[in-house]
């Protein structure tokens, strides 16, 4: 269990996290918030980049500054990966595992298996700087996975991929999610729909709401509405609008609203609890 | 046991950072290996053992080896400092750049023993003078470790050295005058206590500060 108690987090005169607390259990979790809201810092004070997270976070019940090998226990993706870019990806995950306390004897077979899972095996001779975007990002998250950690904690682990290879990076959280913690940071509802067994809603720092993926769809039941264009409330600030839509030729507009005619009801999904809860709808 | 395979460690995660650094890896060798002393060489065909080949010698070292001391120790914390992701490298407490750029440092600086125990060879006073540069050396390793984490830029780390390097070059007199090190005179004794242990002492600090000041995030 990775438990975060009373984190507080600011740079400068600006505080980000505020008495941040939560339980993370064997489960993949994902962090949503916009940008800014202090997502990426909460992952960096767990993973000790700030000095914060030392006193603040406990694995199983012990100060994560006082575990030995902790750098094992938790693997890392950070937003941008791109290092090493002269050696190849054997090599560069080589020095990778080295900084996990890993040598290069014991490190080998975990590499192939690594690179295995992100189906990468074919690559392992290229250099890394000869990589493209969405290839790099699953050499990060193997990466990640050396040393077989029980926490693993991903920052925007789709950002700037295409279609195809973020069908490819879900893929690859479905076949490592047994038994370990992990947490997607991420501000892209689709993808925590499609992953996570709990999603955490993040605004300015705190949690706005937390549970499963029906507890954030029930926050916006009763308020999501399929309105004909010519029939939105008159007051532009008793709804918000949520998408345009095309039923039958006719044209439909997906709004957020307090009150309006019950025939028009529509279900919600998690993106609109998201909104919801963002906008304290 | 434990040591053992902390240093096995150290030692294969040196060689795979100095194999990042890809082509510019062989920079230094060549100039301190192949450069100088093939100019060496030349200077020795027009002037023999003499007073001019001696001072000739301690120009084109004093030139080039400080500078080149740092050029693995830079490209090494380029990964650290400048690179995509490299917090990645900070995580759990981790300052694991230490041991390497020691050692990278280390590895050149027994380059420079090999080249003046030659020099000494045909000149003893090249003993002193492997003192002085060893020191001058010293200077550069902690500027570039300061400048770096001060910086978070490579980048502007080469500018400040080049530019020490420059106004050393420009500027200076028979004796060389503190904090600058360049010099026309033989190493002495006195050259070393008034200049260059004051220098590596100075370097000194930088390299400890440089070490406990937290990379910027």
């Amino acid at each position: 269990m990775l438990e975060i108690k009373k984190l507080n987090k600011g740079f400068k005169n600006k505080k980000v996290l505020t008495n941040f607390n939560y339980q993370f259990d064997k489960s993949v979790y994902g962090l949503l918030a916009p940008n800014g809201a202090g997502k990426t810092t909460l992952l960096r004070c767990i993973t000790q980049i700030y000095p914060e997270g030392r006193k603040s976070v406990f694995y199983n019940g012990e100060q994560l500054g006082k575990i030995k090998e902790i750098n094992k226990r938790i693997g890392y993706l950070p937003q941008q990966f791109g290092l090493f870019k002269e050696l190849s990806v054997f090599d560069a995950m080589s020095l990778l595992a080295n900084f996990k306390g890993i040598g290069k004897k014991e490190s080998r077979a975990e590499i192939i298996d690594c690179i295995g899972i992100v189906n990468l095996s074919d690559s392992l001779s290229k250099k890394v700087g000869a990589l493209s975007g969405g290839m790099l990002r699953r050499v990060g998250i193997a990466a990640a996975l050396l040393g077989d950690p029980e926490v693993l904690l991903l920052d925007e682990p789709t950002a700037g991929l295409d279609p195809e290879e973020r069908v490819r990076f879900k893929n690859i959280i479905s076949a490592i999610k047994s038994n370990k913690i992990i947490v997607l940071s991420t501000h892209i509802v689709e993808d925590v729909e499609a992953l996570c067994d709990s999603i955490i809603i993040m605004k300015d720092g705190e949690i706005v709401l937390s549970g499963t993926c029906d507890t954030i769809r029930e926050t916006a039941g009763g308020k999501v509405y399929l309105v004909p264009g010519d029939e939105l409330p008159s007051n532009a600030d008793d709804y918000r609008v949520l998408g345009q839509t095309t039923v039958n030729g006719k044209a439909f507009t997906r709004i957020l609203s307090k009150k309006t005619k019950e025939d028009y009801s529509a279900l919600p999904t998690v993106e609109d609890g998201y909104i919801c809860a963002m906008e304290n709808f | 046991m434990r040591n053992g395979k902390l240093l096995v460690l150290i030692i294969e995660r040196t060689f795979l950072l100095l194999k990042n650094i890809g082509l510019l890896f062989f920079v230094p060798i060549i100039v301190v290996d192949v450069l100088i002393p093939v100019l060496n060489y030349i200077s020795y065909s027009v002037h023999g053992i003499s007073d001019e080949l001696y001072y000739r010698i301690s120009e084109l070292t004093q030139i080039f080896i400080p500078f080149f001391s740092v050029w693995w120790v830079i490209f090494i914390l380029k990964e650290f400092v400048d690179s995509d992701g490299c917090e990645l490298l900070y995580t759990n407490q981790k300052t694991p750049a230490k041991s390497s750029i020691f050692m990278a440092f280390g590895i050149y600086c027994l380059n420079i023993i090999a080249l003046y125990f030659i020099y000494s060879c045909l000149f003893k006073n090249f003993l002193m003078e492997l003192i002085k540069i060893l020191m001058v050396c010293v200077f550069f390793f902690g500027l570039s470790l300061f400048f770096s984490k001060m910086t978070d830029s490579t980048s502007i780390t080469i500018l400040i050295l080049v530019m020490y390097t420059l106004i050393n070059l420009i500027d200076y007199k028979h004796e060389g005058i503190f904090p600058l090190y360049f010099t026309g005179e033989k190493a002495s004794l006195t050259m070393l206590f008034i200049n260059s242990i004051p220098l590596a002492a100075i370097g000194l600090a930088f390299l400890l500060a440089g070490i406990f000041l937290r990379k910027k995030q």
